[in-house]
């Protein structure tokens, strides 16, 4: 007999394109107001998400006076951009399988510790890189295996991470009065200064995640577990394997995102990085993202919701909006965005599975 | 059609956007500062916004301001988005990410000061057998270095609340403070209160330093191991928020023990006046305000002073408030509505800066920023 659980499922919320399975071809096919509307309906989501890109870019272009566009602030928005969007290309594999993290923002922080130590004593920015790789998943192997085999719910595991990688961090800082910096930072200027090492960085991952999302089975069978773990078990996917592989991806790209981001600052303190698991939820709700995972996540949620956050945190700053009212600007634009693109479809149909 | 409609969508959006920056790129004469602190909205925040305003008002000057979170990435993105606004210099409050904030303002060719802390020149790292290091960044010209708070001797405000402690016949003191590492003063006012209170009174018991970080919640808990590790503690030197964090967290443990705080807000008259707090005191924000602007402003116009040599930091008062003819005079003359009639005058500052004054030093621009509250009251009377 099937739980509750087993029995609820939710229709993706971006139904199928009608004019791509229609079978008059569509070059005869006479466009109506009608076919817009339907389509309009359909995209509701993809339109909301790309509208309020749009919007964002045009209104903070008028806003700023032109200063969006200026120079200096392009390569800043490419500086904040990348290693968020690296971070939430990475963690939509936790959240698209019902997963939950909490700890990105402190493991970015033990990253970020050990990046200055290791790049203090040799010099390597490889070697660097392969630190905080090698942290950052062993970070997410813990958090998914104390999820997945001992049945802790991801978001307490994440917890558990997030205060032991934050404690050593603080702990680290505590013990000397002198600021833990990068002692020559000139070495990390590849990922600090070049804004085309950081585009092609963000392309390239892009690219991959792209890839393992949608054209493999890691990407499939990790949307099926989302959606409905049993049905995913018995169509054949090992669903321990895939959410351990997923926690892989992320720690992997939560690795990379560190580089970037201790490169950007230079130096470690007791908050290094915090509040960036907010940022990553926000950016992928921005985007699209159902948090609850399945068939409806898309990897360009991390993308356009990245780039949508920074917009909007850049430009309601160069705005001159106070800075007492920025949150508040900015929460009732979030809670917008939210409201139009997570909020239950009338049609959606509770379905066996 | 779909990825028809969303391309035509952004390259709309894209043409539109690029049109209007065209159309509004604009370029004003002011000289525009911006100013970067973890709030403007408490008495720290807003005592500096209203005397920049006051120098708005008397220099060709813009400020714009930038709330941070206190980690080190929104530092940074603070900090370029003020860049991209186009300012010439950045106030930050605090030290966050110095090496990395200086080197994107020499790139920007903007300067860059810190308001509300010391910075050090030089570290001592163990690699390099604990010789000094000269900080990445410090030798920048567009570095304007820092301000020393208290007066530049926190030894002197704990003996005066050392004085107070011991005028109010107290026995048993408590020291709550923020961690060393974060708040390198909190440790010198400590061993300094417990020196001159022993001296005072040998019968009186200091109990060892508490510290916490930056909460409510880890202050609270501080407290409770005070009051239960020394139920008879009459005092607390509450040197980490004293006002907004301890005295909350001992009211809610029921202690009636007294406090010694460094901080103020709008409670320490009532406080005062009921007993229950012995003295309060606060950073002189006009002062150290005062202290950047100069530099900034000789900076801005090819100027510096003579006698500066390698010291970096100014100096900027603590006022002290232990009576109620204390806390008038701190509303008069260190926070008043009307920076004119306050700590330092557009003049004063005039004369401080060497743009406007060939015999301006150093030295001079420290006194003026030091002063006490009995001598600014002195110079506000003359």
């Amino acid at each position: 007999m099937k739980t509750e659980k087993e029995k609820k499922v939710s229709v993706p919320q971006e139904e199928p394109v009608v004019e791509e399975t229609s079978a008059v071809p569509a070059a005869k096919k006479k466009i109506t107001g009608a076919d817009v509307w339907q389509f309009a309906k359909a995209q509701k989501n993809s339109l909301i998400r790309y509208g309020a890109f749009a919007l964002v870019l045009i209104v903070f272009a008028i806003t700023t006076g032109g200063k969006l566009f200026s120079t200096y602030n392009i390569k800043s928005i490419i500086s904040q951009v990348t290693p968020l969007l690296i971070m939430s290309v990475g963690l939509i594999f936790v959240f698209a399988h019902g997963g939950m993290d909490i700890s990105v923002g402190a493991v970015v922080g033990l990253c970020s510790l050990l990046s200055v130590y290791v790049l203090n004593d040799t010099g390597s920015v490889f070697l660097v890189l392969l630190t905080c790789i090698a942290v950052s998943v062993a970070c997410y192997l813990i958090n998914g295996g104390s999820s997945i085999f001992f049945k802790i719910m991801s978001t307490i595991s994440s917890l558990a991470i997030m205060f032991a990688a934050r404690g050593i961090v603080t702990y680290n800082v505590s013990r000397t009065e002198d600021t833990i910096r990068f002692t020559d930072s000139s070495l990390v200027k590849l990922f600090s200064d070049n804004y085309g090492f950081m585009i092609a960085s963000c392309v390239i991952i892009v690219l991959i995640g792209k890839v393992l999302f949608d054209y493999t089975k890691l990407g499939k069978q990790a949307k099926a577990i989302g959606d409905n773990p049993l049905g995913a078990a018995q169509s054949g996917a090992n669903v321990n394997l895939i959410k351990m592989l997923c926690y892989v991806a992320a720690g992997v790209c939560v690795g990379i995102a560190s580089v970037f981001a201790i490169s950007r600052v230079g130096s470690v303190s007791e908050n290094m990085g915090s509040g960036r698991e907010m940022d990553v939820l926000i950016a992928l709700i921005l985007g699209g993202m159902t948090l609850s995972g399945g068939t409806g996540s898309r990897l360009s949620s991390a993308v356009i919701g990245s780039v949508t956050y920074v917009l909007l945190s850049n430009g309601l700053s160069i705005s001159g909006v106070p800075t007492n009212y920025i949150s508040l600007v900015k929460g009732i634009l979030f809670l917008v965005i939210v409201v139009l693109t997570l909020r239950q479809s009338k049609n959606i149909r509770e379905l066996p599975r | 059609m779909k990825k028809r409609i969303i391309g035509i969508m952004l390259i709309v959006a894209l043409v539109v956007s690029l049109a209007v920056t065209v159309a509004a790129c604009n370029n004003s004469d002011k000289t525009k500062i911006g100013v970067m602190l973890y709030n403007f909205t408490d008495i720290q925040g807003t005592e500096i916004k209203s005397y920049c305003d006051y120098l708005e008002q008397n220099f060709d000057v813009e400020f714009v301001y930038e709330a941070v979170g206190s980690n080190d990435e929104a530092h940074i993105s603070g900090l370029q988005n003020l860049l991209s606004q186009g300012c010439n210099a950045v106030i930050s409050g605090y030290d966050t990410a110095l090496s990395r904030s200086i080197a994107m303002c020499e790139d920007a060719g903007a300067y860059y000061a810190v308001l509300l802390g010391e910075v050090s020149k030089y570290e001592y790292l163990e690699e390099n057998g604990y010789q000094p290091t000269l900080v990445e960044g410090m030798d920048s010209k567009y570095f304007l270095g820092g301000v020393t708070q208290f007066g530049g001797d926190p030894e002197t405000v704990g003996t005066a609340y050392a004085e107070a402690a011991y005028d109010a016949g107290l026995k048993k003191i408590g020291a709550i403070s923020f961690p060393t590492f974060t708040f390198k003063d909190g440790e010198a006012i400590y061993n300094a209160f417990k020196t001159k209170l022993a001296e005072l009174d040998p019968t009186a018991e200091v109990y060892e330093l508490q510290t916490f970080m930056y909460t409510q919640e880890l202050c609270e808990a501080e407290v409770t191991k005070l009051l239960t590790n020394h139920p008879d503690v009459e005092a607390v030197l509450g040197l980490g928020s004293g006002l907004d964090y301890i005295y909350p967290a001992l009211q809610n443990n029921g202690s009636s023990a007294k406090l010694l705080a460094l901080g103020y807000n709008n409670t320490v008259e009532s406080l005062l006046s009921q007993g229950k707090l012995l003295t309060a005191g606060t950073n002189n924000y006009t002062q150290c305000m005062a202290s950047v602007f100069v530099r900034i402003w000789d900076a801005m116009n090819g100027k510096s002073f003579a006698d500066q040599g390698e010291e970096i930091n100014g100096i900027a008062g603590y006022p002290i408030i232990t009576s109620a003819e204390d806390l008038a005079d701190f509303k008069n003359y260190i926070i008043p509505s009307d920076k004119a009639k306050g700590s330092i005058t557009a003049e004063e500052l005039k004369n401080a800066m060497v743009t406007y004054n060939e015999n301006a030093t150093w030295a001079g621009l420290n006194e003026l920023t030091g002063r006490t509250l009995a001598e600014i009251k002195e110079a506000r009377a003359a």
